[in-house]
């Protein structure tokens, strides 16, 4: 008889479900260590009768947003490495994405894309009805099915029709007590416009200051049409003319991802000289198309 | 005499007659197939003397034959820092 074998991952497959729970485990720890509060958030960490099928490719957690800092700094020092930005991930900004040798991808969101209230705020309030799911042994803050459900709809906005895989368990065919649950969360922290995005109904919310943004993300729109968006919906004059500063440099980090490596100073400049094509040449489309 | 048992900050997965252990948050992942992952349930809270006996008497396997490689696997993950050894 054999007495037993250890093997490296190296040496055999590991289930993607089971990287994903290590990872889940081993940013709370680094969270546990420096006094982090985190939720995970979508994918394993969602309950079973909102999550019809497992799926997902990577960990999300949402931390508070006081606490980004400590977080970020201390999964650096325990190997994760940034491979995506706050300013360069998404239009919205809010999250982060890491990676790491053993756990894979983690996204790391400093507030949710659909609230309306402040990230310190939302956190507040789904901190305080969370739940505790166990994920390779270590216990994981979650938050509760309503907020949970929230969440899986607002994040659903952001993709195409076609795509939206997870507002039927969420919403759709939930019973009238979580339905009624869910409206009085999203109503509370502000999220009625990227709800009615993942939902329906986002034309009774035209004169929202976010409905454009919600508009582009949920049905998709050219680039001109997501910098418009998301200077109109910046939230002051500030912000706006940050957003505009900053939407036709050129996203490095994307780059970088495409070439397989960091770009030249000479690609990073051709890169931004193509962008600024594209914008002009669907700006004049667009002319064109109204003059038509 | 001590007593077996997980290492501080080792998480655990246990899918389908497969152990997955790691130290978080470090990795890697250490996969525990065949006869391995009886041998580690055996051994968590077991003097380490006492696990080639166990494992022969849920296994059917005689006794002499595994008493060597038990020990040495038992010494693997003592090194890896999976299992700890604690007085009692």
């Amino acid at each position: 008889m054999d007495g037993g074998s250890v093997a490296e991952e190296h040496r055999r497959d590991v289930p993607m479900a089971v990287r994903l729970r290590f990872g889940h485990a081993a940013v709370q720890r680094v969270a546990d260590g420096v006094g982090a509060d985190l939720l995970h958030i979508k994918g394993l960490a969602v309950a079973d009768a909102l999550r019809p099928t497992p799926r997902g490719s990577d960990v999300d957690v949402l931390v508070r947003p006081a606490h980004v800092e400590r977080l970020d700094r201390a999964m650096r020092a325990a190997g994760w490495v940034l491979y995506s930005t706050f300013r360069s991930g998404s239009p919205f900004g809010h999250a982060q994405t890491y990676t790491h040798d053993a756990w894979g991808y983690i996204d790391v969101h400093r507030f949710f894309p659909g609230f309306g209230v402040t990230p310190a705020l939302a956190f507040d309030r789904l901190w305080r009805d969370r739940g505790t799911i166990e994920l390779a042994g270590w216990n994981c803050a979650v938050p509760d099915v309503v907020g949970q459900a929230l969440i899986l709809v607002l994040n659903d906005a952001r993709a195409s029709a076609g795509n939206r895989r997870d507002v039927a368990a969420a919403w759709e065919d939930a019973g009238p007590e979580h339905r009624a649950a869910v409206l009085a969360l999203r109503d509370e922290l502000g999220a009625e416009v990227a709800f009615a995005a993942a939902t329906g109904g986002l034309d009774r919310y035209r004169e929202r200051r976010e409905y454009r943004m919600w508009k582009v993300a949920s049905e998709g729109g050219s680039r001109t049409d997501e910098w418009r968006a998301r200077v109109g919906s910046a939230p002051d004059l500030g912000a706006a003319v940050r957003v505009a500063v900053r939407a036709p440099l050129v996203n490095v980090d994307r780059l970088t991802h495409r070439l397989g490596r960091r770009p030249t100073r000479r690609e990073v400049a051709g890169e931004f000289v193509d962008r600024i094509r594209r914008g002009a040449g669907e700006a004049f489309r667009g002319v064109r198309r109204g003059r038509s | 005499m001590g007593l077996l048992s997980l290492a501080p900050g080792v998480a655990l997965v246990d899918e389908e007659d497969v152990t997955y252990l790691a130290t978080i948050p470090w990795g890697p992942i250490v996969v525990l197939d065949g006869v391995a992952p009886t041998i580690w349930r055996v051994a968590r809270g077991s003097a380490r003397e006492d696990v080639p006996r166990r494992v022969a008497e849920e296994t059917g396997a005689d006794l002499d034959e595994i008493r060597g490689d038990v020990d040495r696997f038992l010494a693997d993950l003592l090194e890896r820092g999976l299992l700890v050894e604690t007085a009692v």
